[in-house]
């Protein structure tokens, strides 16, 4: 694409960026209704237990409680972020299933009575054995967490691919390792809130709530209150964060909504931090063995994965999480024989959900440890297997995954030059090492159903351009990667546009923001909306003009034909003569965009091309190590990011940032340490995730491909690098020192000790070649 | 989260907070409030009463006289390691105020507060939620120690970074209280009793820290050794004073006992010599011994030990630069 852009592709700050700097952005626990109540939730101290009774007369009539809420009073209406995995109730009905969950809801004049009145409440609970880890819950006589589920097993797939036997039997050597990755959370700055009001009069509920997604949120709570969906309307107000953990329905929307329509005034609900790190969601702790089989040169032949997820107590995303964690083991490596198979198990822990990456950080961590491990038993190098591996645009793919554009084999040689591996790996001092690992991930998803975004653009006199979006950004930018779009077709600067963006009562449909697909498909939405309208204008103007319409252009607030500036006139005066000419304003366009796709694929069942299109990159660390206290400095991370053209490089920039950050959390500094199905760290200080200080020297590096299917050619930017920084820092660690650690995170004293059982055990090796290698 | 209800005293003088605190024993003294108000929202500190201290003139302040450097109870940390007289001859004050929490921490948080903070553990310092999932711990009015799983007992951690320092420098503390005041060594303020930390009877208030003269004379360092260089408690902090001419040491150790700790043991064995390799890893090995780590946060005992030893070495190596700059 050679054609000269001017707001796509320029560093321009988010449009809310100003406001969110001053303290002026409104999130939902800033908005105040006349008469607002506060709502609170009761949660299950006891890990497994059935409830007997719950007594709520002593909250009742605590003076300032306006009600109270338990699972026995809300409708039989079973919710789950994926149709077929439904096994939630807003409030527990019969049992409670960990330490956190949802038992009862109470109302009041201001949030400490309500407080104060959720610990009159007397639960009678009949404790169960409970269980705490997926290897023992899979066993039989195992505790039954969910009725008839056997051997808590929720979700259980096998896949085969290719023939994988007869690939084991042709490889030169074969290798067998054990991963295991931990829980980790999300941990938004912004907790989960929402405020909600109903109109008795016309039966609308109206709730503003913090998001991922506005529009599976209506039809959620549409579903578990049992009013029409065309009853209610979420509103986003600005969302500070979610990463995943924010796409889910929570007691607290089902509540507030509750209350508000029982009472007929708004109620808001904001949970604590315990909450978020307790009640909401995590990353699943996933064990993990990996059978990889190469030819002597280091060419994959097969792969045997089998992943074991720890659910916690309900199911939230499982079935995708699964599926995702398999087919993504086919990208970016070509891996023509693969036999996966993946249990999601129910544990009375913390509830298991999406999170940037979803599913595939795990399998990730595994894949580029093993690929690590074994170049160093061939004696190869660990860059030149990576490349020597990649996948090619245009290749056919096992799964059936179209590869438009692909940048990944030039992205491992970038990276790696960047980190200056040829001087570095394997020849820095004791403590010093360098290590890289790659991935790749979709740009939304094709072939579910709901998955297609609108976008409506309105041009009147006045000049401002209005989009309707219901694309809902949380904190990423999307609402400024829209409006650029927007302003580049139009040939107006981005201070032009006004949009209105995640209102279901205003905006059109958008299945909302997860699986990295905003900017392409609500991009993609909003690009054809403001070009229908700039076809309307331009139909208009060619006559006045008399010009052919394919040859007019607009920029910078000009519409003239091409070649010829003089030959043309304002953007103003064009709409000025539009009006007086009387045609009807505003200026409507409309767009609406799903991925192509052949058939209705989920991969639950059938495979298909998952995705649009896909980004890739590899992610490059320098570590010190300090040899005494054991602690790990990450120096440097470079990353080399296909992620076609970047709308907006500095936030792209961005997203790299927080995924590098996210990583050495996932590497270095985050577990939710659970004991006895207690998480023991539910703060800010002891969960203790890197903060600023504690940030690398970060390098961005653009490997730049023109996508075909997204808006001026872009991929996904947002989950991706989330994957390899992980691996990274731990292939690092392992060339400073010598370690190869199986188990995340690694924290210094696990760095002590490994150093000390190395020098104990000099010899004997914990890894090990299954096969004549 | 609510604070729980109390009555609220706002004194004008010291005198009239004593008083307050005579007739309301269960009363607790707020300063900076970054300790107090968080146990209180946690319900682990519900005391009937606060006396507010922050009114009274004259606890802000760092003077020099003819015996001694005096620090009131309310100058703030930031205060005291933005003086530069703390930062040239007390440098271990001033790095071990400067290490406290985050910044917010130490604008807010004095000396005398800093020193008075509670003891933590990962079963006590959490909401009262969290803590109904097991029967109330000893230290939050109820039986059982679950590190130990004992009863009536405590083993929550002292985990303040200032303490050691000034252990190290051998400081004195003037406890103000109904008929009179007194001097006692800081060291005599700690009890090592994690249900009752302090050594401080009822209606006595923390006034003054005293600090010789003559210990201006030492070097000495304080290293924070912490998950997070930006808020973190330490997992383990060590502080060190020497006077090299008369090879006379002080170590101390904070986040590994119940109680800040001076390390009597490894001193004398370095009091007199000159601290060469040899000596300093002699040294360490007696750190690791000196103090009785329990696991009352997500750290093993066993790297508290390590990093007692470590950090010895590293507060001593940074001391003797000094001493050579």
């Amino acid at each position: 694409m050679e054609k000269e852009l001017n707001v796509v592709g320029a560093r321009l700050p988010m449009m809310d960026a100003a406001q969110k700097v001053k303290g002026t952005a409104l999130f939902t626990d800033d908005l105040i209704l006349p008469g607002m109540l506060f709502g609170k939730i009761l949660r299950s101290p006891v890990p497994h237990a059935k409830i007997l009774n719950i007594d709520t007369s002593r909250a009742e009539k605590l003076p300032g409680v306006k009600g109270v809420v338990t699972g026995r009073d809300i409708p039989d209406r079973k919710y789950g972020i994926v149709p077929m995995a439904k096994d939630e109730y807003a409030l527990a009905k019969d049992k409670v299933r960990y330490i956190g969950d949802d038992v009862a809801a109470v109302c009041a004049i201001d949030p400490e009575i309500a407080e104060e009145a959720v610990e009159l409440i007397k639960v009678d609970y009949e404790e169960l054995p409970a269980v705490f880890d997926p290897l023992e819950a899979k066993r039989e006589g195992a505790p039954e967490i969910h009725a008839g589920i056997k051997n808590n097993t929720s979700f259980a797939i096998r896949k085969e691919f290719g023939d994988v036997r007869k690939a084991f039997a042709e490889c030169d050597a074969i290798f067998e390792d054990t991963f295991y990755s931990q829980p980790v959370n999300h941990a938004p700055l912004e907790p989960h809130a929402a405020l909600a009001q109903f109109d008795p009069l016309n039966g609308e509920l109206t709730i503003w709530s913090s998001t991922q997604i506005p529009f599976f949120l209506r039809r959620n709570l549409s579903n578990t209150l049992q009013i029409p969906e065309s009853k209610v309307r979420v509103v986003k107000p600005k969302v500070g964060g979610g990463f995943g953990q924010k796409i889910d329905l929570y007691a607290k929307d089902f509540c507030a909504a509750w209350f508000a329509i029982q009472l007929g005034k708004p109620v808001k609900f904001v949970y604590e931090r315990e909450e978020v790190f307790i009640s909401t969601r995590q990353r699943h702790p996933m064990y993990i063995t990996v059978k990889t089989g190469m030819k002597k040169d280091g060419i994959i032949l097969a792969q045997k994965f089998q992943a074991h997820a720890d659910g916690g107590a309900y199911n939230s995303t499982a079935p995708t999480m699964i599926a995702l964690s398999c087919y993504f083991l086919m990208i970016p490596y070509r891996v023509p024989n693969l036999i996966y198979e993946g249990y999601h198990v129910y544990t009375n822990k913390p509830v298991g959900g999406a999170m940037r990456g979803h599913g595939i950080p795990q399998a990730r961590f595994a894949v580029e440890r093993q690929l690590d491990m074994i170049a160093e038993r061939l004696g190869l190098d660990a860059a030149e297997v990576r490349i020597k591996n990649s996948i090619h645009a245009g290749e056919p793919h096992p799964a059936k995954f179209i590869i438009n554009t692909c940048g990944f084999s030039d992205s491992v040689k970038k990276a790696a030059d960047a980190i200056g591996w040829k001087e570095k790996r394997g020849k820095l001092p004791l403590g010093r090492g360098v290590g890289l690992a790659g991935a790749s991930f979709p740009s939304g998803v094709s072939n579910m159903s709901h998955i297609s975004s609108g976008a409506v653009v309105q041009l009147g006199r006045d000049g401002a351009v209005n989009v309707l979006s219901g694309a809902a950004d949380i904190g990423q930018g999307a609402e400024t990667v829209i409006s650029q779009i927007v302003a580049e077709e139009l040939g107006v600067p981005i201070e032009d546009i006004r949009i209105t963006a995640a209102d279901t009562g205003i905006t059109p449909l958008d299945p909302g923001t997860f699986g990295s697909g905003v900017t392409v498909r609500a991009g993609n939405a909003a690009r054809l909306a403001v070009i229908s309208v700039k076809q309307k204008l331009f139909n208009f103007i060619a006559d006045k003009l008399e010009a052919n319409v394919a040859d007019l252009v607009a920029k910078d607030r000009n519409i003239f034909v091409k070649g010829s500036p003089e030959k043309g006139m304002t953007l103003s005066e064009a709409l000025k003569s539009y009006q007086y000419a009387d045609l009807p304003m505003p200026i409507v366009g409309r767009g609406s965009w799903m991925a192509p796709a052949t058939e209705p694929t989920t991969l639950f069942k059938e495979d298909g091309n998952f995705a649009p299109s896909y980004s890739f990159m590899t992610q490059a660390a320098e570590v010190d190590v300090d040899l005494h206290t054991g602690k790990v400095k990450l120096l440097r991370m470079v990353t080399a990011h296909d992620c076609g053209r970047a709308i907006n490089p500095m936030l792209v920039e961005g997203q790299l940032e927080g995924s590098v950050v996210g990583g050495m959390g996932q590497a270095l500094y985050e577990d939710v340490i659970v004991e006895k199905g207690q998480v023991m760290n539910p703060s800010f200080l002891d969960y203790g995730f890197p903060t600023f200080l504690e940030m690398p020297e970060i390098e961005a590096i653009e490997v730049e491909t023109d996508d075909p299917i997204g808006p001026f050619g872009a991929k996904e930017a947002g989950e991706g690098t989330q994957l390899s920084p992980a691996p990274a820092i731990v292939n690092a660690i392992y060339d400073a020192i010598g370690v190869n650690f199986m188990e995340l995170p690694i924290t210094p004293e696990k760095i002590l000790d490994a150093l000390e059982e190395k020098k104990n055990r000099k010899n004997s090796r914990s890894d090990q070649c299954i096969s004549h290698c | 989260m609510r604070l729980p209800k109390f009555e609220y005293f706002a004194p004008k003088s010291l005198k009239e907070a004593v008083s307050i605190l005579q007739n309301e024993p269960s009363a607790k003294i707020l300063a900076g409030g970054t300790d107090l108000l968080v146990n209180m929202k946690h319900k682990v500190e519900c005391p009937p009463a606060i006396v507010n201290i922050k009114g009274i003139n004259d606890l802000d302040y760092i003077k020099q006289d003819n015996a001694a450097v005096r620090i009131g109870a309310l100058t703030t940390l930031k205060h005291i390691y933005m003086t530069s007289l703390i930062q040239e001859k007390l440098p271990v004050l001033a790095e071990a105020a400067s290490t406290v929490g985050s910044y917010h921490h130490q604008t807010m948080g004095t000396l005398a507060g800093n020193l008075c903070q509670q003891n933590r553990c990962k079963f006590f310092n959490q909401s009262q939620w969290w803590r109904s999932a097991r029967p109330t711990c000893f230290k939050a009015g109820g039986q059982i120690c679950h590190v130990v799983n004992k009863k009536e007992i405590c083993y929550s951690s002292y985990c303040g970074d200032v303490a050691p320092a000034l252990l190290a420098l051998n400081a004195k503390i003037l406890v103000t209280g109904h008929k009179d005041s007194r001097e006692i060594l800081l060291e005599d303020l700690f009890s090592g009793d994690g249900k009752a930390p302090l050594n401080l009877n009822p209606g006595e208030i923390l006034a003054e820290i005293i600090i010789a003269l003559e210990e201006m004379d030492g070097v000495s360092s304080y290293i924070k050794f912490a998950n997070r260089e930006s808020i973190d408690f330490p997992i383990v902090g060590t502080a060190f004073w020497a006077s090299m001419e008369n090879k006379e040491y002080r170590v101390a150790f904070t986040a590994a006992d119940r109680k800040p700790l001076r390390a009597h043991q490894v001193e004398a064995f370095m009091n007199g010599k000159n601290l060469s390799e040899n000596i300093l890893d002699e040294a360490s090995a007696l750190a690791a011994k000196e103090a009785k780590p329990i696991k009352t946060s997500v750290y093993s005992t066993t790297y508290k030990r390590r990093l007692m030893g470590l950090l010895l070495k590293s507060t001593v190596s940074e001391a003797m630069r000094r001493a050579k700059s």
